[in-house]
């Protein structure tokens, strides 16, 4: 980093802040601090939507992850359009008529008080530990840059975030969000622009684009339907629909947003806004990390992408031999894709399978001699699970970009972090206020005092939060891990708005008692069996809400049994 | 069948009326869909 990338940084966070607080001021009410007093158009709730998912961590593990993996996690995003759909058609014109500050506060006028504190309190499980690891996402930045440990960056970001986060309420995370999206689009033109600038004399655009494919790194599609196989067509049509429904329609950090609207229309409007854009957005992100991958092919990478980890497995008895395998095994990488670059330009088709063939093989190895670090690693430091999916994209940042525009990526990264943990907790607070302090402990304080306590919860969210991320490094792909976060508890929250949207015999006992045990099976099916994470939201749901039907008919009204 | 929102008064800016909308969304994402797959294809 150069004085100019920390003038960039610098400027970019604090102008970003400062627009976001300008926005905000006058928020000395609740309904201002948590409802923006009802007043955001369509595209600031549509963009701050779309930017509490593209965070940091979508920014970071993303590209990383198509690194690895290629383009297939797009597919986790084709059941969002579907649940966009829906919930505009059902669920916001519900939430907004019944003038709710909270998603679980409809609950009880649907159900009853236990019920709305069920799915409160697993909200507040669930988001309270998706915020920790959105926290960590900015910690991994400050470990490759400064060398720092990750558990300390993450507490003085935290510490950070908090502060922010206690002074704005919604209305300063919504505006901070619109600039940061802008931002986030700049920065992964720029950084597109130049890998392909990288790429070395004689390989174009399109010969990078078939250098990918050949590497099976452009595989955004797959028919196969395979129930261990976490992204297929199937699995994100299906499951990701059901995900997508319980984020949107009953993940309060979402609902609060489209809360914020104007109107039923306006809200909509944000939501279908997402609904076309973000497929699109997901595949361009992955796309910039399947070309990171071509660029390395004719760049060395280091055997691991976490310089920490270098550091440790360099002393170690057993890392030359591991290198001098990476080494052979890229060399032969880069040899091959050369002529296999070559091969295609001659449309020659027995060279090009030869030079595939080769490549692949090369692949195999460098994948191996990478795993072998990794175990070094893990046997050094008595860690299990190793991954540095999360370092790769940052390590080309930091290594290759120009400066400028390093600082500028980094200000990215740091102001995703901050505005989606601002966003999360302020929903954490507004659930921890509305759905529990108020409604059980203090019914008829006065508005100021709300304020202070929803300030008060702010700050006490952040603390847990930041506990929790110091578990971060330990939970692989971080991407990955918000959604299988997700996945175990989202499923009960939906069963349970779907009973109470398209149920109306189902009352609150039998909705509490379905969310009850339907939790405790997807949890056992998360313990027990191999079922891909994104199929726990299909099984949960219809679980819950079949268990609720079951209970409601049978158990609590056997009369309704005979009539029907 | 009718939806909880079909007796919102506000309509959307384009399509007229909100299914239309819908309807759009749901083509969009089939077209989508369409690509991504010519494009896996294409390059495998």
């Amino acid at each position: 980093m150069t004085p100019l990338d920390w003038i960039v940084l610098v400027a970019t966070i604090t102008g970003i802040i400062g627009f976001g607080l300008w926005k905000s001021r006058g928020s000395k009410s609740v309904d201002q601090y948590l409802l923006a007093g009802k007043s955001m158009p369509w595209y600031a709730m549509g963009l701050s939507i779309m930017a509490t998912q593209a965070s940091a961590i979508t920014f970071i593990a993303t590209t990383g992850q198509a690194y690895v993996d290629g383009l297939r996690f797009v597919q986790f995003y084709f059941g969002l359009p579907i649940a966009m759909v829906i919930i505009s058609a059902t669920a916001v014109p519900i939430f907004h008529r019944s003038g709710v500050y909270t998603a679980y506060e409809y609950l009880e006028r649907r159900f009853d008080a236990k019920t709305r504190a069920l799915a409160s309190i697993v909200f507040l499980i669930q988001r309270g530990m998706a915020v920790g690891l959105a926290m960590y996402a900015p910690a991994i930045v400050m470990s490759i840059i400064f060398g720092w440990p990750d558990q300390i960056t993450t507490a003085v970001i935290g510490i950070l975030v908090v502060i922010y986060t206690t002074s704005g309420g919604i209305p300063a995370v919504t505006w901070t969000d619109v600039l940061q999206m802008s931002i986030i689009f700049l920065g992964l033109i720029s950084a597109l622009i130049t890998v392909f600038a990288l790429m070395p004399h004689g390989v174009s655009v399109s010969d990078a684009i078939f250098l990918a494919g050949y590497s099976g790194k452009l595989n955004a599609v797959d028919l196969h339907l395979d129930w261990n196989n976490r992204y297929n067509l199937w699995s994100g049509l299906i499951g990701g629909s059901f995900l997508a429904l319980g984020y949107f329609g009953c993940d309060q950090s979402q609902v609060q947003r489209y809360l914020t609207g104007k109107s039923v229309a306006q809200s909509r409007l944000s939501l279908l806004f997402n609904a076309m854009a973000k497929v699109p957005m997901q595949f361009f992100i992955l796309f910039v990390g399947a070309m990171v991958f071509v660029f390395f092919l004719f760049e060395q990478p280091p055997v691991l992408f976490q310089s920490a980890a270098m550091k440790t497995i360099s002393g170690q008895a057993a890392y030359s031999g591991v290198q001098k395998s990476y080494d052979a095994a890229w060399n032969a990488r880069k040899a091959a894709a050369l002529d296999l670059n070559a091969a295609r330009k001659q449309h020659s088709s027995e060279q090009t399978r030869a030079a595939e063939q080769k490549l692949r093989a090369a692949q195999k190895q460098l994948d191996g001699a990478r795993a072998d670090a990794a175990h070094i690693y893990e046997k050094a430091e008595g860690e299990k699970d190793f991954h540095d999916t999360n370092y790769i994209f940052l390590s080309f940042v930091t290594r290759y970009l120009p400066h400028g525009l390093i600082g500028l990526v980094i200000a990215v990264i740091f102001a995703a972090a901050m505005s989606s943990s601002s966003g999360e907790l302020n929903s954490l607070a507004t659930v921890t206020v509305i759905d529990i302090y108020k409604r059980h402990f203090q019914p008829a304080a006065s508005d100021s005092h709300y304020l202070f306590v929803s300030r008060l919860c702010t700050a006490g969210w952040g603390i847990v939060a930041v506990v929790f991320a110091q578990y971060g490094r330990n939970l692989g792909s971080l991407v990955e891990a918000v959604n299988r976060v997700g996945s175990l508890f989202y499923p009960t929250l939906l069963g349970a708005f779907v009973l109470a949207f398209f149920f109306p015999r189902v009352k609150g006992g039998s909705a509490f008692w379905a969310m009850l045990f339907g939790e405790a099976i997807i949890l056992l099916c998360a313990r027990y069996t191999n079922i891909a994470f994104l199929w726990y939201n299909v099984i949960g749901a219809i679980l819950v809400v079949a268990l609720g039907i079951f209970v409601a008919f049978f158990v609590h009204n056997p009369k309704e049994k005979i009539k029907c | 069948m009718k939806l909880p929102g079909d007796d919102d008064l506000e309509p959307p800016p384009i399509l007229g009326t909100w299914p239309r909308l819908y309807t759009f969304i749901l083509l969009w994402l089939g077209v989508v869909i369409a690509v991504l797959y010519g494009f896996t294809r294409y390059f495998a």
